[in-house]
């Protein structure tokens, strides 16, 4: 057994395994790699953890093949699910392929993992591997795959993330409304009356706070949100962009959007009507 | 009083009316002889020749449809079809199919059957039911009868049947008759009546007089049908008999006979409508479910069918199929229930309840309309001999086997046990793209899942087409698409059915697709491991180490990974079997890993311990085979009885001593020209000893259970005998001599009792020899030959007993030469030979001692 270092952030790290050396200079020294790696040759739980921890503060490419060698082994939930976390905090390109294999784990909450850790990894090929996702079988896979894509700002990815919100991928919608343009801002107002509204409401702040949308844009989304949907849920939606809006920016947007909040009434009802014709964003 | 009495006894026996009626019985006497080759003959000359005219039966000779018309105002009514109108329509509460025979019409009403006019549906005349129901009628002539039975329904308990002809003008009865069965729709033809009754016979009545002219009984069918058709008369159950003289045997192989080639129609249709069962006025299951055929006389007056063709209707699908083979010639789907069919020379006639008639011809299946008759009908008869098909019929899209598909698909629930049915059809058609199709019709997401189970039964039973089902492997599950993964569960195994080693990549494919089922990624993997056996041991390794640790395969999911283990453990070298070992014993690991590879390990060593005995087992088997034919070979060497050579082996090793007891005899009697010895043998072989093979039991000693002999038993039999067998001697019992020399007695029993000789069957043997001595004495000079003179290695002669010759002379008559051995009493060939006393006793009396007998430790056998 090595001696090793306590890792002041890490649960793990902070109980010293009984036979570590102690004291303040040991506590300071963080592990070397080849410690670490070591760490993840333990029968104990704690210590593989630990190791891992390790490895993602070292965070170069070399600590990927052990992390991959530890998830060959065969290892228990915790630790795969902790591994595959740590692969994407890493960030580094050398763990796709292991990551990518992970797509194909039969839990779900792994795949969500690997969906997640690759969209944190910035390479050209993570993309197709991420919205492979948004065809898994388990919504929480599909919808961490929607999340991903827009977090990596992959605009090619905004007509598949349309397919997915009309095939009930809630989270879509917010991707949508941070990758895509006019025309799927468009398009996703289409859904209002059809999906529920705490669904795509997201989608639209999306649109309604970047700097990259053209006010007309958002001008067209504050109107056809009163126009199409004239809910108290829309008026406090609306309410909250002003709100958050800086009180000197004065846009045509911004006076469509207080003219909505005034002509929506108190007394309107507080959500849309159930839609007869069920569509896109309903789980 | 006495005076009275006699007269009162004699008036009685001259007086009828005293005496209880003789009943005669006319037919369907119990003692009236079936199956009469004569009469069924004669019945046969009197059937009419064929006409070789097609056209209608009835009198009107135009293409008629009788029915029921349905509704509130019901009626019965026919339809020329030539001109599609309607003959007329009679307001009747029908409860029977019209039956059109001659120039009437016969339907029952209520409880009595009327005959109508064919041409103006007029009543003629009724025949009341009598409590019993309207089974059928036919006509000949101006007779029509008519066959009424109980429950035909099955609504009865007692079994009576009437049999009633009438004039086909009025209606009147000419005779009937009433019966304790039950009694079927007749045929008519010949002047002769068929009454099928009972299930068992076919009753031939004159129809003049209603005597039975002739009875056909089956010894191994039921006869529920009978019917005049092409070529004679034909009856049957669930095959087409021909009335022929060979009808007499009674038997389906003994008569003219041809099978359904269709068996397990859903619904269980008989080839012809059933006479037992009486038609409804109104549509009905029944109607919908049949087959329908026109007999032809075929080769050597066998029954054959019209263009080869058999035509099964179920509701509105039409089959046509090959009476040989049972091969589909074409299917076709219409749009409405078939009520009614008939088979012409011209094609197939069918009727559906709205009043269209459709044709199909019978070589492609085109469809094509005859007339609609705009009326809403049930219980339809068709009459349309001679109508001619219309032109430009529609035939059925694409192939036998696109037809088939299309019916499988047919979104009718109320088929899917004769979708079903198809599906069967379909998968023992050899076309590879059936395979294809079953796949198609398994993933088809609104097929019921009766017919589903039947395509999955299907689909496994197929041998071909392998490469659609590895091509259905490269699609997988997706969300997005709306994609479903494969039937694995069937693909699977139907792939490891089929040997299709290429389909291997695909197979581990769905292994490392998350979406494949839990529940069938057993099927994958044994999939996976039959067809790649060794070579995917490393994927299947990799593929249980990434999980050994993980909870999805805990609880009720361990089968797949201890699926995996049992593929690696079977596939795997000795390298995957020592890993095996040290995950089975890592704390970490799923326990399924664990029980799977100790319940493999296990059966191993106990297969392995099997197989070790059963290879003790056969060593031993060959060694006590080996010692048994050594065995047999000692006893097929024992001889019979000892021939002249075998004993003078031993005899001619003491000719010295002999001698020497000779020459003392001469030496006390100068004048002594020979000496005779007669040397019975006695050879007494254990008759155990012979035996070929070890006692069935052993065991018994000191209380010991008996059980069957062990082959190491056997063995140690089979040694031991031989040894026994071996070690046995024929031994000298009596010697005779002449002269009877006291002294010479002596001598030569000293010599000859210890004598012993090869064993022999037999019980005794005598060998006589005779010991010339005047070969000692030389020639005289009177002309007596020198004879016996020994001579010496340089040529001199010297007397005989001086020479050491290896033999003596002696008169050694030839034994006989026995190729058996023979039985007591049984007189040997060549014991006539007066030199020839060696007469033998046999030896195997079962009275001997063992061989062995005084040791301390009898062997098993002697117990």
């Amino acid at each position: 057994m090595l001696a090793c270092a306590a890792m002041a952030s890490s649960t793990a790290s902070a109980q010293p395994r009984p036979n570590a050396p102690r004291g303040p200079a040991a506590q300071a020294r963080p592990l070397t790699l080849r410690e670490a790696t070591q760490l993840l040759q333990s029968a104990n739980n704690d210590e593989v953890l630990q190791g891992i921890d390790a490895l993602t503060r070292i965070g170069s490419a070399d600590v990927v093949p052990p992390l991959v060698e530890l998830v060959h082994r065969g290892v228990s939930d915790e630790v795969l699910e902790t591994v595959v976390t740590k692969l994407g905090i890493i960030g580094q390109p050398a763990a796709i392929d292991e990551l990518s294999a992970l797509l194909r784990h039969r839990r779900g909450t792994v795949r969500r993992a690997a969906v997640e850790a690759l969209g944190q990894i910035r390479d050209p090929r993570t993309r197709a591997l991420v919205e492979s996702g948004l065809r898994d079988s388990d919504a929480t896979v599909r919808g961490a795959a929607a999340t991903a894509l827009g977090a990596m700002n992959s605009r090619a990815s905004v007509e598949l993330l349309q397919r997915a919100f009309e095939r009930n991928v809630p989270e879509a919608a917010e991707a949508i409304g941070r990758l895509g343009d006019q025309a799927a801002a468009t398009r996703l107002l289409e859904a209002v009356g059809h999906a529920q509204l705490s669904v795509l409401l997201p989608g639209f702040r999306r649109f309604l706070d970047r700097r990259d949308v053209a006010d007309p844009v958002k001008f067209m989304i504050v109107e056809q949100l009163e126009s199409r949907s004239p809910t108290m849920q829309v008026k406090r939606f609306l309410q909250d962009w002003l709100d958050h809006l800086p009180p000197a920016l004065r846009t045509p947007s911004r006076q469509r959007a207080e003219l909505a909040v005034r002509q929506i009434r108190e007394d309107a009802p507080a959500t849309p009507a159930p839609s007869a014709a069920p569509a896109g964003g309903a789980r | 009083m006495k005076t009275r009495f006699a007269l009162a006894l004699a008036l009685c026996l001259v007086a009828p009316a005293c005496m209880p009626p003789i009943r005669t019985t006319t037919a369907f006497s119990s003692r009236f002889g079936d199956n009469d080759r004569t009469r069924i003959a004669q019945v046969l000359g009197r059937l009419p020749a064929e006409s070789p005219e097609a056209r209608p039966a009835n009198s009107l000779r135009r293409p008629l449809l009788a029915a029921v018309v349905q509704g509130e105002r019901r009626a019965v009514a026919v339809y020329d079809l030539s001109t599609r109108q309607a003959l007329w329509n009679v307001p009747l509460a029908a409860s029977s199919s019209p039956e059109i025979v001659g120039d009437a019409v016969v339907v029952e009403v209520g409880n009595a059957t009327q005959i109508l006019d064919l041409a103006t549906g007029a009543t003629r005349g009724r025949v009341d039911h009598i409590g019993l129901e309207f089974a059928g009628a036919a006509r000949d002539g101006d007779t029509i009868v008519m066959s009424f039975a109980a429950g035909l329904a099955g609504n009865a308990t007692a079994r009576s049947g009437r049999v009633v002809a009438v004039g086909a003008s009025n209606g009147a009865e000419r005779w009937s008759h009433q019966l304790g069965g039950i009694v079927g729709r007749p045929a008519a033809s010949g002047g002769l009546a068929f009454v099928p009754w009972d299930r068992q016979s076919v009753a031939v009545l004159d129809l003049a007089t209603g005597v039975e002219q002739a009875r056909l009984r089956s010894t191994d069918d039921v006869l529920s049908w009978v019917f005049t058709g092409p070529g004679g008369v034909y009856y049957g159950g669930r095959g087409i008999y021909r009335m022929t003289p060979d009808s007499a045997t009674g038997t389906r192989a003994g008569s003219a006979y041809l099978a359904n080639p269709l068996d397990g129609v859903p619904g269980d249709p008989q080839v012809y409508p059933d006479a037992f069962l009486a038609t409804t006025g109104s549509r009905n299951a029944r109607d919908k479910i049949r087959f329908g055929f026109r007999p032809v006389v075929g080769e050597a007056g066998r029954v054959a069918l019209q263009d080869s063709t058999i035509y099964l209707a179920y509701y509105h699908d039409l089959v046509a199929v090959d009476a040989g083979t049972g091969a589909v010639r074409w299917a076709q789907r219409v749009d409405d229930d078939i009520e009614a069919m008939q088979v012409t020379a011209a094609g197939v006639f069918v009727a559906s309840g709205d009043g269209k008639v459709r044709a199909f011809e019978a070589a492609t299946g085109a469809v094509s309309v005859v007339g609609e008759l705009g009326a809403n009908l049930g219980a339809i008869t068709l009459d349309v001999e001679g109508l001619a098909l219309p032109s430009g019929g529609t035939a059925p899209e694409g192939s036998v086997r696109e037809q088939l598909v299309a019916l499988v698909r047919d979104a009718d629930n109320r088929l899917v046990p004769f979708r079903s049915f198809l599906v069967g059809v379909l998968a023992r058609r050899e076309e590879e793209e059936v395979t294809r199709d079953l796949l198609d019709l398994y993933t088809q997401r609104s097929i019921p899942g009766q017919l589903r189970q039947s395509v999955a039964t299907a689909l496994q039973s197929r041998r071909t087409g392998a490469q659609f089902l590895v091509a259905a492997l490269a699609d997988h599950y997706d969300y997005l698409e709306g994609r479903q993964a494969p039937p694995l569960q069937v693909i699977a195994p139907t792939l490891v059915s089929m040997n299709a080693r290429d389909a291997v990549p695909g197979l581990l494919s769905h292994l490392l697709d998350p979406e494949t089922p839990m529940a069938a990624l057993p099927d994958v993997i044994n999939a996976v491991a039959t067809l790649g056996e060794a070579s995917v041991v490393p994927t299947l390794r990799n593929w249980v180490q990434l999980y050994k640790g993980d909870s999805v395969f805990r609880g009720e999911n361990t089968a797949p990974i201890a699926t995996a283990v049992e593929a690696i453990f079977r596939h795997g070298d000795a390298g995957a079997r020592e890993w095996l070992r040290a995950l089975s014993n890592d704390a970490t690991a799923n326990v399924a890993i664990k029980a799977r590879f100790d319940e493999l390990t296990a059966r191993e060593a106990s297969d392995a311990t099997a197989r070790a005995a059963r290879e003790t087992q056969n060593q031993a088997e060959a060694s006590l085979e080996a010692e048994l034919n050594r065995l047999h070979e000692a006893q097929g060497a024992v001889p019979t009885n000892l021939t002249d050579a075998q004993f003078d082996e031993v005899w001619n090793t003491h000719l010295d001593e002999i001698r020497e007891c000779a020459q003392g005899a001469v030496t006390r009697n100068a004048s002594l020209n020979q000496i005779r010895v007669v040397i019975t043998l006695r050879s007494q072989i254990p008759s155990n000893l012979l035996a070929q093979h070890a006692p069935s039991q052993s065991g018994g000693e000191n209380g010991t259970a008996r059980h069957a002999t062990t082959p190491d038993e056997a063995l140690a039999w089979a040694t031991a005998t031989r040894e026994s067998l071996g070690a046995q001697r024929a031994r000298v019992r009596l010697t005779t001599y002449s002269p009877n020399d006291a002294q010479l007695v002596a001598c030569m029993n000293q010599v000859l009792q210890p004598l012993e000789f090869t064993a022999f069957r037999e019980l005794r043997q005598e060998f006589r020899r005779v010991i010339d001595t005047r070969a000692s004495r030389t020639n005289t000079g009177n002309g007596e030959a020198i004879n016996g003179l020994g001579v010496t290695e340089g040529g001199v002669e010297l007397p005989w007993w001086l020479v050491s010759a290896p033999t003596l002379a002696v008169e050694n008559p030839v034994p006989p030469q026995a190729a058996v051995t023979p039985r007591p009493g049984t007189p040997r060939p060549g014991t006539t030979t007066p030199a020839n006393n060696g007469t033998t006793t046999p030896a195997n009396n079962g009275t001997t001692t063992p061989a062995n007998n005084g040791t301390t430790t009898r062997p098993w056998w002697e117990e």
